[in-house]
């Protein structure tokens, strides 16, 4: 199988204004097969964002970066050598986090289309119409939202433009970036199951970039769990559902609210660590209930079983499975 | 580029407004009159400035059914006069504000769009020709260059008005380079001048065009006041500003009781079409930005 994107120890960092990095991404390795569903999922400042504008090749010049990215084979990334170009917009293509501020609001749809098909594959007026008007059907939307400005939309319309618009250029990988952060929980489960169908039916490898484990579960089959700047843990999505062997995945899980059951919610106390530093010890030590003097020394990424598609970064994980929050 | 439907919206509800209307009206008399002025002046060649054959006798008339406005000191017809200074007080007004907000636009947008050195440059820059007057920079510009006429209008105002405008879409342009959609061009290496002109300029321009429209008023009032001082046009030419001085200058403050029609009508139509273009793009920026005309009510 192709290997959409193959992250080899993948470091991101930010130079803020006192000429300090801050290190978002922290090493990640991870390898992301053709036609799979990814999701990743973490805490705000977990880095998840970070790693998915990495991937999409939209980092701010300020970023630092080191390590190797293979994105459909082509090394974009090697130790801070960026090469985006073919690969950017017509391989990988970006589904914004904000649809209402990422469509220019003196532009009709069909334009937004023409400029991007006109850039990326220097087609006519005519032929960026059609396929826009392919890509608008593929997402549900009819020929009338063409003519309209983005003013014009509902949200949860202005999403599927966005993401028809990323569609467009038929790209292999398309990333997704909370698409579901700006639209009620209606539109959201009618988004997830627009992402799962071009999933399936167009043979899209999927990222999705998001802070919901069950929304990621709706629509993904792999996910990554990320704590400051690092993935804790990665496995089927059915595995780490039912079977979350990290302290922070279980938790993570134990906070969302399931209709009809009643349940004290925890929260998780603290916060995650500044990120300035190279951190030594285990992302979650601050928080962790399970804390012991062994964790001052960071995990690796761990297999749980023979089967090693399911891996976790916790010393203790074995003999945690059976003990109770 | 088709003409966008947000403002033919625009368009459509202020012209409901009776101020629309109203400057509409004056404003489409003046530029008519401009136009035809030839036609329908009374006396063309007086208009032109040719001093009529029997002008000795002629001078200094009350306003009457031969001469609706009275005659100049020179026994030429006022009205025919006014009607062609029309042109010039359009067409000075007209090509500064053009001028003015191209330059403008562009310095503005580049100067958001730019930041850390070029910015600062343009926006100092901006502020170097706000604080300048036009009407010194005009008298620099007349005793250089030694002759009269347009440009020495023309280009004192320029030079100080595109500031303004500068100074204007620097800050809408400023509230547009953050938004995602902008950010998201240029990470993806789209070239930073299809941004500004694609994403930045073309957002900026409608709010920049209604307040050129109705600055068109004021930079009439500016030239009128550079033409009176004798500085701009040339003695006896058809300008609002030139008829004026020259009244006051032949008679000085007693014009004001010997032929007051000789600086009031002048002073009327400046007055008026300043009016007219007020009125006119008032109720546009009302429409453009809803939250002007809105307030209010929340108020009261």
């Amino acid at each position: 199988m192709v290997l959409a994107v193959k992250a080899e120890g993948v470091k991101i960092g930010y130079i803020d204004e006192e000429d300090r990095v801050q290190w978002a991404v922290r090493g990640v390795d991870l390898e992301i097969g053709s036609g799979d569903s990814f999701c990743i999922v973490g805490e705000s400042g977990s880095g998840k964002t970070t790693l998915a504008n990495a991937i999409a090749g939209i980092l701010p010049p300020h970023a630092i970066i080191q390590g190797r990215l293979i994105i459909d084979g082509k090394l974009v990334l090697d130790n801070g050598r960026l090469d985006f170009n073919g690969v950017r917009g017509r391989i990988v293509s970006y589904i914004p986090q904000n649809p209402g501020t990422s469509l220019n609001p003196f532009m009709t749809v069909e334009e937004h289309f023409y400029y991007i098909l006109r850039d990326t594959k220097s087609l006519s007026r005519r032929e960026a119409r059609r396929i826009a008007l392919e890509s608008l059907m593929k997402v549900g939307l009819d020929q009338s939202v063409l003519e309209m400005y983005p003013h014009e939309l509902s949200g949860g319309m202005q999403q599927r433009v966005t993401i028809a618009i990323a569609i467009a250029s038929r790209p292999k990988i398309i990333i997704a970036d909370e698409p579901t952060s700006s639209v009620d929980a209606n539109l959201r489960a009618g988004i997830l199951k627009l992402l799962n169908r071009l999933n399936r039916e167009l043979g899209l490898t999927l990222i999705m970039v998001t802070h919901d484990i069950y929304s990621a579960a709706a629509v993904c089959n792999k996910v990554a769990v990320m704590l400051v700047g690092k993935i804790v843990e990665m496995g089927e999505v059915k595995a780490l559902l039912y079977d979350p062997r990290h302290p922070y995945t279980r938790i993570l899980l134990n906070c969302v609210p399931v209709l009809g059951v009643k349940k004290p919610l925890k929260p998780l106390v603290g916060e995650p660590p500044r990120l300035y530093s190279d951190i030594k010890h285990c992302p979650f030590l601050d928080r962790c209930p399970f804390a012991v003097e062994t964790c001052k020394v960071e995990p690796l990424l761990e297999p749980v079983d023979e089967k090693r598609d399911h891996v976790v970064r916790c010393w203790r994980f074995k003999e945690l499975k059976s003990v109770e929050l | 580029m088709e003409p966008s439907r947000l403002g033919k919206h625009v368009l459509l509800r202020a012209s409901k407004k009776l101020r629309f209307k109203i400057g509409l009206v004056i404003v489409v008399v003046m530029v008519a009159m401009a136009i035809l002025a030839p036609y329908i002046a009374p006396y063309p060649d007086e208009g032109l400035g040719r001093v009529p054959l029997d002008g000795e006798g002629r001078r200094l008339l009350p306003p009457s059914p031969q001469h609706l406005l009275g005659t100049d000191t020179l026994g030429r017809d006022l009205l025919s006069r006014i009607m062609f200074a029309a042109r010039a007080a359009l067409m000075q007004s007209t090509i500064v504000i053009a001028l003015s907000l191209v330059i403008g636009l562009v310095v503005g947008s580049f100067a958001a769009y730019f930041k850390g050195f070029v910015e600062s440059v343009l926006t100092y820059l901006t502020e170097l020709f706000m604080a300048v007057p036009s009407l010194v920079i005009a008298l620099f510009i007349r005793l250089a260059t030694n002759t009269p006429g347009y440009h020495v209008v023309i280009v004192s105002l320029t030079l100080t008005w595109w500031a303004w405008y500068a100074r204007i879409s620097y800050v809408y342009a400023k509230g547009i380079v953050e938004l995602d959609y902008v950010v998201l061009a240029k990470l993806a290496g789209l070239h930073p001048l299809k941004i500004v002109g694609r994403h930045i300029l073309r957002v900026i321009f409608q709010p920049m065009a209604v307040q050129a429209i109705s600055d068109l008023g004021s930079a009439l009032l500016e030239a009128s006041a550079i033409n009176f001082m004798g500085l701009g046009l040339p003695r006896d030419y058809p300008d609002w500003g030139v008829i004026l001085f020259e009244g006051l200058r032949e008679l000085s403050v007693i014009a004001f009781i010997r032929a007051p029609w000789l600086v009031v009508f002048p002073g009327l139509f400046i007055l008026i079409t300043t009016l007219g273009f007020a009125l006119l793009a008032d109720p546009l920026r009302e429409e453009l930005d809803p939250r002007l005309s809105r307030r209010w009510r929340l108020w009261f």
